[in-house]
């Protein structure tokens, strides 16, 4: 597995670090050799409007998807198996889902901004062991939109033709059109790919990804556990941590 | 000393001297043994008492002597009318400048000015006679029949005299109205039922006038529904849901801190929206808890879709019940009332709640614990509308909407459906309210969101604002849902000018709808649904109209921006998704015009109703709009058999039809959507100062414009037109 990966730096940044690293240089990375891709500028997400005297961080317009503008950035991807197999709620056909990538990335402040209206697919795709290519949508457990780090999971439905043998060469990994996942099928998902054909989108970014052996949990619930330390540690104005007492706000609200 | 013998030539000298002043001693001062004369027999009775104290005792001073025989004989020989049974009649009021003069309410926030009127013209009132107003604790039919004595509350009856002059001359304000006590325990008014007791005798007698001898208080006052309730509460910070989907198990509790001492609590679940949190919503479960209710807000599934939220509201409405016993170390075991059910959802979780319930309605989910009747209220705070009418879709639920004008995410903008919140409502067959906010958006509803505020500079009311309309309309239809408190029913349809809860910032516009389910409650003339003809009403009556550009359609914008053209007559109408059948009408004027609906005999006696009402806004951005660039309005117009018409006008009652929220994009112009209010007039008032309007035989409802009638200007949309009860 960690063949598939070329890894830019060889150190796991912390995210304070990270982003400081990503504001200084404005470089994506690349995955298997594919050209490099710029990386949209993470907008300020705490600046107020001062029109209207609303604390709050200002909801941003959303930037037309799917574009390279907009692909995000892998920080880190976790093979995982699943042993007790569930129902994704991600796509409209509810496939069994027994393993695939535990994933965080970085990605445009102002697709990662939570929204009542449909907001942008998550999307992966990459080559089957059989040469297939492959499309999923990405299960998210938090938005992002502070921090700019989103906690995702890349699941691999053992009922699609190329699902027992996904593997992530030639990974892609971008936003697709705006629509509830619960709705997506996969004459859709077919669809966002010749779309991210289109619009130019052939590979994904990374700084820095650990790939080991698949990390095996139990069931969902393992899942979510693990993906909620993925989001105290990346995103903690998201995290939901039951003891908590105090409401994840942010800062100026 | 109380007892002063007097000799019988003292007393009639006493009594050909000069006339003593004194009040009238009820319906018929000087009729003594109440045979309807003031004759001899009284006379017998002032002499066979003299001395003491009594019914003889006309003058009220505690002794029955001269002054007594004096006002006897100068009313010698007069013959009295038969004395009239009681009445039942709406007497607590706010006056109004002009005709006609009253509106008759019964709700005034505590520490307001109450004010009672009396019309003559329908009551047998005679100038310058002296009754005595009671307020006494609210009493349900089978209490006043047990109970006649009148206890004035304030401590003592109030004495009010007619005049001559009609209604207006006969307003009275209640003294020390503004101390009366609102104070209602668990219920956020009290009721009180008020008591003109005509002969002064102290009891609810022949003759005498109420308001409120039915079950219904009179007058209620009500604390203001934004302030925090009588009880503490407790708030447990999270709780795991057994058999919620897994990464949305958690919830937070809010439950009153002496819970174990009450009754079970009807229970409330809150159902946030995408990108929320469950721990934001913290100013709403513990305002609810402080006012009786157990309160959860829960993760919930909002990322995949509208499907997967309902779902974790399902669960977790399913988990609180079943876990009771253990959640909060037990402190709420046996305490939750699952019949009484309340849900709210916002955004995401406003149309999950609503898809939660339908699902169940379609029998496509069985919940554990509760079921569809338990259900018996659905509140959405700006929902989406992403699954249409066939999946979100309240049914006959009891539904209220609160929506923000100034939401830059559920924007209510003509592109997109989904958008949109009013059909929502529209679907709803059941009770349904609306209350659209000027100046809220669309995470002011919560205490964390992003600022979408998309509005005019200087209108916006922030969290605060939003919040505090949130938690009086919330509470207000709780408790008129879940408790039966019929007076929280007023906030849902009175203006703010007339009763605000005192948390709401008097400058917020709020544009609030009330429309009752079909019931015998309601006799609708015209909702534009069954008869597509602009000269057929739905009723089945001739409509005949001098308006202009006169449209009945779908309640649908068709091209996709909020730009005024004549191609889309419905500009601005955003209630109907394409798959929706909510019709109204839409039409126009720049003089005095009108639009007049018979009405069939078989609707024709409204006797037994208390309002006209109308659903009606401005037609935004249109040319009229811009020109009159404020509040319309118009008049109502009943005539019955006879050929007797009787006109009350909006502006009479400080109605009128708002300007739409003056926010700019999707085209050019200014105005947000078409916003609708509800407008109710009183039946009453058409009869007020003794028209003669026989309201058994009403033949023609008719809406006047221009001229006399109301702006001289404007474009209307129009839906609901009917009769309707309290």
């Amino acid at each position: 597995m960690s063949s598939e990966i070329i890894q830019m730096k060889n150190e796991t940044m912390a995210p304070k670090k990270l982003n400081n690293f990503l504001t200084a240089n404005m470089i994506a990375c690349c995955i298997a050799g594919t050209s490099a891709i710029a990386f949209a500028q993470v907008a300020n997400p705490a600046q107020n409007n001062p029109a209207q005297n609303n604390p709050g961080p200002a909801l941003p317009a959303l930037p037309a998807t799917p574009s390279i503008d907009t692909v995000p950035m892998i920080v880190s991807l976790q093979p995982v198996t699943i042993k007790e197999s569930y129902a994704t709620d991600f796509r409209s056909e509810h496939q069994q889902v027994s393993s695939g990538w535990l994933m965080v990335i970085r990605g445009d402040s102002r697709i990662l901004a939570p929204r009542a209206l449909a907001e942008p697919l998550l999307l992966a795709s990459g080559t089957g062991a059989d040469g297939s290519v492959w499309i999923e949508s990405v299960e998210w457990f938090n938005h992002g939109f502070i921090s700019g780090y989103r906690v995702c999971f890349i699941p691999s439905t053992a009922q699609e033709k190329s699902g027992a043998d996904r593997t992530t060469q030639g990974l892609r990994v971008w936003f697709g059109s705006p629509k509830l996942p619960e709705s997506v099928d996969a004459k859709a998902l077919q669809s966002e790919l010749k779309e991210a054909d289109r619009a130019g989108i052939v590979a994904a970014i990374a700084v820095k990804v650990e790939v080991s052996a698949p990390k095996v949990l139990a069931n969902r619930d393992e899942l979510v556990t693990t993906a909620n330390a993925l989001i105290t540690r990346w995103a903690p104005d998201e995290s939901q941590d039951g003891a908590s007492t105090v409401p994840a706000v942010p800062a100026n609200k | 000393m109380r007892y002063r013998p007097l000799s019988l030539q003292v007393v009639i000298a006493l009594a050909s001297s000069a006339m003593l002043s004194v009040a009238a001693h009820g319906a018929c001062p000087g009729d003594i043994n109440g045979d309807l004369r003031v004759d001899a027999a009284d006379l017998s009775m002032v002499l066979s008492n003299w001395g003491g104290s009594g019914t003889a005792d006309l003058n009220s001073d505690g002794f029955v002597d001269g002054a007594d025989l004096t006002v006897l004989i100068s009313l010698w020989g007069q013959v009295c009318p038969p004395p009239q049974p009681t009445m039942e009649i709406r007497l607590a009021c706010f006056p109004l400048t002009d005709a006609p003069y009253a509106s008759f309410v019964q709700t005034f926030i505590a520490g307001t000015t109450v004010t009672i009127a009396v019309d003559p013209g329908l009551t047998s009132i005679q100038v310058g006679a002296t009754a005595d107003f009671f307020v006494v604790a609210a009493r349900t039919t089978a209490q006043w029949a047990a109970n006649d004595l009148l206890t004035d509350v304030r401590g003592a009856a109030q004495p009010i005299t007619f005049a001559s002059g009609g209604i207006s001359a006969n307003r009275f304000t209640v003294t020390g109205g503004e101390t009366l006590s609102g104070d209602g325990g668990l219920s956020v008014g009290r009721g009180y039922d008020l008591v003109i007791d005509m002969d002064r005798n102290g009891r609810f007698s022949l003759g005498d006038l109420i308001d409120g001898g039915d079950d219904r208080a009179g007058l209620w006052i009500s604390r203001d529904p934004t302030a925090t309730g009588p009880l503490a509460v407790t708030t447990l910070s999270s709780y795991t849901a057994v058999g919620a989907t897994a990464g949305f198990t958690l919830a937070r509790l809010w439950y009153p801190t002496n819970v174990a001492s009450m009754a079970p609590c009807p229970l409330v679940v809150i159902s946030h929206g995408n990108g929320h949190l469950y721990t934001w919503y913290d100013y709403l479960g513990a305002h609810l808890a402080s006012w009786g209710y157990i309160v959860i807000s829960h993760q919930n599934n909002t990322v995949p879709g509208i499907e997967t939220s309902s779902t974790t509201t399902l669960q977790h409405t399913s988990a609180i019940i079943a876990q009771q016993a253990t959640v909060a170390s037990g402190a709420i075991n046996g305490k939750i009332d699952a019949s009484r059910i309340t849900w709210i959802g916002h955004s995401r979780g406003g149309e999950g709640i609503v898809r939660g319930y339908d699902r169940i309605f379609d029998a496509t989910y069985t919940p554990t614990g509760y079921g569809l009747s338990n259900i018996k209220f659905l509140c959405s705070i700006s929902p989406t509308d992403f699954l249409g009418v066939n999946s979100s879709n309240p049914h006959a639920a009891n539904f209220m909407l609160l929506w923000g004008a100034a939401d830059g995410d559920v924007s209510g903008t003509p592109t997109s459906s989904v958008a949109w919140s009013f059909d929502l409502a529209e679907r709803s067959v059941g009770f349904r309210n609306t209350v659209y906010v000027h100046g809220a958006d669309h995470n002011d509803f919560n205490c964390c969101g992003t600022n979408d505020f998309v509005g005019p500079t200087g209108t916006a009311i922030l969290n605060a604002g939003a919040q505090a309309v949130a938690k009086a309309f919330i509470l207000a239809g709780i408790k008129y849902h879940i408790e039966g408190e019929t007076a929280m029913k007023e906030f849902l349809w009175r203006p703010s000018s007339t009763l605000r809860p005192t948390g709401v910032v008097a400058t917020t516009t709020l544009v609030k709808e009330l429309v009752p389910p079909a019931s015998s409650s309601v006799k609708s003339i015209d909702n534009f649904q069954t008869q597509t003809s602009t000269t057929l009403s739905s009723c089945g009556g001739t409509v005949t109209s001098t308006v202009a550009n006169l449209s009945e359609a779908l309640s649908r914008d068709t091209d996709a921006t909020y730009t005024w053209s004549t191609a889309n007559p419905h500009n601005g109408s955003i209630r109907a998704t394409a798959s929706d059948t909510g019709r109204m009408i839409a039409w126009d004027w720049n003089s005095a015009q009108n639009m007049e609906w018979a009405v069939p005999v078989s609707l024709g006696d409204v006797s037994a109703m208390d309002f006209i009402e109308v659903r009606v806004g401005q037609g935004t951005r249109h040319p009229n709009t811009v020109t009159l660039n404020g509040g319309a309005t118009f008049s109502i117009v009943l005539r019955d058999a006879a050929g007797i018409e009787v006109r009350v006008s909006s502006s009479a009652q400080g109605e009128a039809v708002n300007r739409p929220y003056q926010r700019t994009g999707d085209g050019t112009g200014t105005g947000w959507q078409n916003e609708l209010r509800t407008i109710r007039l009183r039946l009453r008032d058409f009869q007020s100062g003794g028209t003669g309007i026989n309201l058994a035989q009403i033949v023609a409802v008719r809406i006047e414009v221009g001229g006399t009638a109301g702006s001289a200007t404007g474009r209307f949309i129009l839906d609901d037109l009917q009769f309707t009860k309290e």
